[in-house]
């Protein structure tokens, strides 16, 4: 690629340990913040212990298929083999060989189990059924 | 056998949907959803401890540059000043990690504004090869969260055509004025202080900004029935007061912006005639956006 003077280093050189420390962090924080929203350990992919939201368990043939498992990550070699259960693969980009175990969010979900949530939802009660809410008032307010 | 594709290289785009731009409803809730994609906070006052407004600077020139060599959509620059903007007011962030910041931002912009987007590989290779292409791609995921995903944002190149077509223009000049007031856009999204104002605002600045620079309100006063500016508050539901000053500001930028470039242009001749190290350090942060020069005030 030709590039002219636009390709600069602007503000020196980066410690990409530091950098990959900082990510971890914010990753961290933000998978923190989604376990709480969602009452969902997303890092072993079961549903959490508090009331806001219940999960139940589904069947997969019982959700759309875009639900479904499936690998973005072509399988190398006859060893390798989609890990399934419970577990959520790691899948980096196709650029790098390995991740060095840090980003869970480049993966699809390799679940066999699905969960839905039990919440007030207005927008899409298809696959989501509401059956019971222990928290009636739950955001009420602002969903009405 | 080998194939030869003729195919020319041409970017598909969607052509000005009537249905959109004619409709009064699109504008008003463009206007009311605005503010929700502004930063929430002036961080330069609080969140950053690390980084000073003339970096945020440094890092907006070479965004554009890189968007303008790589013929970006007009809207990908202000875009991934938003994102920008949004993250900062949030995260604190380090100096040395602000232009692997600007490269994500617009990696995000692209995506959600261009049929070819730019690729990480492309973007590393601007950054000199400073960050890689798997932290771009790790980067991109924190910054998604922080935004929360919100990235259709409200950018002042919507408001473009809802404004010009409801002012009386000459049909010749429309092309013109557009390339003006999408020039203005990008200036005000390198500066700091246009940071927390709404788009339309900026937008309808600086439409008035290229109307006056063209002088194309001078020629015939009569056909505003009101002046120019009281025309424009009223599409955008703008105070004329609030108006007036901020395309004044725009003005000013405009006239610093082009000071800074002869500055630039007097060092690149010093340089040319004698190198030194001082007068190339000093270019490479340099931060006049090249095509502001062909603006006339």
């Amino acid at each position: 690629m030709k590039v002219g003077p636009v390709r600069r280093n602007l503000f020196g050189p980066l410690d990409h340990q530091q950098l990959q420390q900082d990510f971890q962090r914010l990753l961290c924080m933000s998978m923190e913040m989604a376990n709480k929203r969602w009452n969902f350990n997303f890092q072993a992919d079961v549903p959490g212990e508090d009331s806001n939201i219940e999960w139940e368990e589904l069947k997969c043939q019982d959700v759309p298929a875009f639900y479904h498992s499936c690998m973005i990550r072509p399988v190398v070699g006859p060893g390798a083999k989609a890990k399934k259960g419970m577990k959520r693969t790691l899948s980096s980009s196709p650029t790098s060989s390995s991740s060095s175990g840090s980003g869970d969010e480049y993966l699809e979900l390799t679940t066999k189990r699905c969960y839905r949530g039990k919440r007030r939802q207005s927008a899409i009660t298809d696959f989501f059924k509401v059956k019971k809410s222990r928290l009636l008032h739950y955001k009420a307010s602002s969903r009405l | 056998m080998e194939l030869l594709c003729l195919e020319m290289d041409t970017v598909i785009r969607a052509r000005p949907d009537p249905n959109l731009l004619c409709d009064d409803r699109v504008l008003q809730s463009l206007l009311t959803i605005e503010e929700r994609f502004l930063p929430q906070y002036s961080y330069f006052k609080g969140v950053q401890k690390d980084i000073q407004p003339f970096m945020r600077r440094m890092l907006a020139t070479w965004m554009l540059e890189v968007c303008e060599e790589q013929k970006c959509e007009e809207e990908v620059f202000p875009l991934a000043m938003n994102y920008l903007d949004r993250f900062l007011a949030v995260v604190p962030t380090k100096k040395c990690n602000l232009q692997l910041l600007g490269a994500v931002c617009m990696f995000l912009a692209s995506k959600l504004k261009e049929t070819r987007p730019l690729t990480a590989e492309k973007l590393c290779i601007y950054t000199d090869n400073s960050i890689r292409p798997q932290e771009l791609l790790e980067w991109e995921l924190v910054v998604l969260g922080k935004l929360k995903w919100n990235l259709a944002a409200v950018t002042p190149n919507d408001f473009i055509e809802h404004i010009v077509r409801r002012l009386p223009l000459p049909e010749d000049k429309l092309a013109l004025i557009r390339k003006h007031v999408q020039t203005f856009i990008a200036l005000c999204a390198t500066d700091f202080r246009f940071a927390m104002y709404p788009p339309s605002m900026i937008a309808t600045g600086s439409v008035g900004a290229a109307i006056c620079g063209l002088q194309l309100d001078s020629t015939d006063q009569s056909q505003w029935g009101d002046s120019l500016t009281d025309l424009l508050a009223k599409i955008t539901n703008t105070e004329v007061d609030v108006l007036k000053e901020c395309q004044e500001q725009i003005e000013r930028v405009l006239v610093s912006s082009l000071r800074e470039g002869r500055q630039q242009q007097q060092q690149q001749q010093q340089t040319q005639r004698g190198p030194s190290d001082k007068g190339l350090d000093e270019l490479d942060q340099s931060s006049t956006p090249t095509d502001v020069r062909d603006v006339n005030l």
